[in-house]
C-alpha cells in the first residue's frame, strides 16, 4: 500500500468517525430532505409498477361480473360507513354539549388521512415501510398508523409526499399497552432480531400477579404525552411467561405485517379535518 | 496503475443514487423477511475498476446514503450514528482492490459477483454485529434466522451481479478504447 493510500485512508476514516456523532435531530432533517428528493420517482415508479406488475401479484378479479359484484359489496359498504359516521357525529355534537355544560376538559381530537404502503424499505435489520403521504399531507413526526384492523406503527421519517413508518415489530418500536378486562399495563415492542419468532411482539413488564391468559386482547393506552391514543388493538396473547420480577407475554400482532405491500392504512393526526 | 475514469465515477455515483429507489421498490421485495441490496454490488464493481482515490469517494457516497436511507432516528434517538457504512465500504473497498491488484483479475468479469456476494455479506454482518452491540451485549446470539437474512441477500447479490455489471463494463470497454484512440498520434 502506497503512503498517499494509507494517509487517504486514515483521513477517510477520521472524517467517518467525526460523522457518527451527528445529532440525531441534523440526521432526521437529512432524512426528510433525501425522501423529498426522492418522492416523485419513487411515486411514479410505484405508479408504474402498479400498472404493469401488480395485476399478476395480486389475486386478480378478472372477469367483469366478479368487478362488478365486488363493486356493488363496497358500494354498500361505503353507505353502511356513511350512515354510521352520520350516527356518529350526531353523538360526538351530544358529547360535546354534555361536556360543555359538565365543564369537562376538552380531549384531544384527532381525524384519520387515509394513506397506500408503497413498499417495505429494503434494510435487513429494520421493520419499515412506504407510505404514499408527506408533510404535504399533513404528515408529521410520530404519528401512529394503524389499518381497520389495529396498529400499524408510527411516522419516523416525513419526506415532502412520502413517510416511512416503522413497524410495530421493530424492537425499538414501543408502545404502551393493556390487557383487555384487566388494569395489567405494560410496554410492548417488537422481538429481538436474533429471536426465533421475529413476527412476534412482546408484551414486557406486567406485575409478577398478573392473572393473565392467553387469547385476552392487549390495546394501546393513551398515557399522557405518549403518542399513541388509547382503545387502539395491538395484537392477541399467545402465551405467557412468568420471569424473575415480571411476566411477559408473546403478542400475535392484530395486522398482518408481512403482508401490507399495497394495502391502505390510516395515520392519525391531530386536529380536526 | 488503474486508469483515472471520472465519467464512470460519476455514472456509478448516479446508479448508486438510483440504486437505493429500486431497491425499495422491487417486486416481491420484503418476502420472507429478505431484500436484494444493489448499492454493494455497484460499488464492488467500482472498487474492481476505479483509482484507489476514487474508490475512496464512491464508498463515501455509498456509505453516507445507505446509512441515511437505512439507520432509523426512533423518538429523538439514533442507535447508530451515521458513518459507520462509509467505514465499512472504504475498508471492503481497499480489500477488492487488494485482491484484484494481487491476483490480476482487474477487467475480467467472474471476480465481480464473488466479490459482490463477499461485499454484501460483510456489510450484513456489519451492521448486524452493531446492532447486537448496541441491543444485546458483547455476547450477541447468530441463529438460522438472522443467517438466512444475510445469506439470501448474499446469494441474490451473486446472481444479480453479472447483470448489473454488464453495462458498466460496456461503458468501462468504450471509455478505455477511447482513451487509447486519444493516446495513439
Amino acid at each position: 500500500m502506497r503512503k498517499i493510500h494509507a494517509a487517504l485512508l486514515l483521513l477517510m476514516l477520521t472524517a467517518a468517525l467525526a460523522l457518527t456523532n451527528m445529532r440525531p435531530t441534523l440526521v432526521q432533517k437529512m432524512q426528510s430532505n433525501l425522501l423529498s428528493f426522492f418522492s416523485p420517482v419513487v411515486k411514479t415508479v410505484a405508479t408504474i409498477r402498479e400498472i404493469f406488475i401488480g395485476p399478476y401479484l395480486q389475486s386478480s378479479l378478472s372477469t367483469s361480473i366478479q368487478l362488478q359484484r365486488r363493486m356493488r359489496t363496497l358500494s354498500q359498504e361505503r353507505d353502511r360507513l356513511l350512515a354510521a359516521i352520520e350516527l356518529m357525529q350526531d353523538l360526538q355534537e351530544e358529547n360535546n354539549q354534555l361536556r360543555s355544560a359538565l365543564a369537562y376538559r376538552a380531549r384531544s381530537v384527532f381525524h384519520l388521512v387515509p394513506a397506500r404502503v408503497i413498499s417495505y424499505r429494503a434494510s435487513t435489520w429494520w421493520s419499515t415501510i412506504l407510505i404514499d403521504h408527506g408533510f404535504q399531507d399533513g404528515i408529521e413526526l410520530d404519528m401512529p398508523v394503524l389499518t381497520e384492523v389495529g396498529l400499524v406503527g408510527k411516522v419516523v421519517t416525513v419526506g415532502r409526499s412520502i413517510s416511512t413508518i416503522l413497524l410495530t415489530t421493530d424492537e425499538n418500536c414501543k408502545v404502551a399497552g393493556m390487557v383487555e378486562g384487566t388494569r395489567e399495563r405494560g410496554i410492548v415492542s417488537g422481538k429481538r432480531l436474533s429471536s426465533k419468532s421475529p413476527t412476534l411482539l412482546e408484551l414486557n413488564f406486567l406485575s409478577k400477579n398478573a392473572q393473565i391468559e392467553s387469547g385476552k386482547r392487549v390495546y394501546t393506552v393513551g398515557v399522557s404525552g405518549g403518542i399513541f391514543p388509547s382503545g387502539i388493538l395491538i395484537g392477541t396473547i399467545k402465551c405467557v411467561h412468568s420471569r424473575e420480577l415480571d411476566i411477559q407475554a408473546q403478542l400475535e400482532p392484530a395486522v398482518d405485517l408481512s403482508h401490507l405491500e399495497d394495502k391502505d392504512v390510516f395515520v392519525i393526526a391531530r386536529g380536526t379535518r | 496503475m488503474r486508469p483515472r475514469l471520472i465519467p464512470l465515477l460519476i455514472v456509478l455515483s448516479i446508479s448508486t443514487l438510483s440504486s437505493f429507489i429500486l431497491q425499495d421498490l422491487l417486486p416481491l421485495n420484503g418476502l420472507q423477511s429478505t431484500y436484494v441490496l444493489l448499492p454493494p454490488i455497484l460499488f464492488t464493481y467500482g472498487a474492481l475498476s476505479l483509482r484507489f482515490s476514487s474508490m475512496l469517494a464512491l464508498a463515501a457516497f455509498t456509505g453516507f446514503f445507505t446509512d441515511l436511507s437505512t439507520f432509523q432516528v426512533v423518538s429523538g434517538t439514533i442507535e447508530i450514528g451515521i458513518g459507520w457504512s462509509i467505514i465499512a465500504y472504504s475498508i471492503l473497498g481497499m480489500l477488492v482492490q487488494y485482491i484484484g491488484d494481487k491476483t490480476l483479475l482487474q477487467g475480467l468479469w467472474w471476480p465481480h459477483p464473488f466479490l459482490s456476494a463477499v461485499c454484501t455479506f460483510s456489510l450484513l454482518s456489519f451492521h448486524y454485529v452493531l446492532i447486537a452491540l448496541h441491543r444485546d451485549s458483547i455476547f450477541f446470539n447468530v441463529n438460522a434466522n438472522i443467517l438466512w437474512k444475510v445469506l439470501v441477500p448474499t446469494m441474490i447479490s451473486f446472481l444479480l451481479s453479472p447483470v448489473i455489471g454488464a453495462p458498466f463494463m460496456l461503458l468501462e470497454t468504450i471509455l478505455l478504447s477511447r482513451r487509447q484512440t486519444r493516446q495513439e498520434p
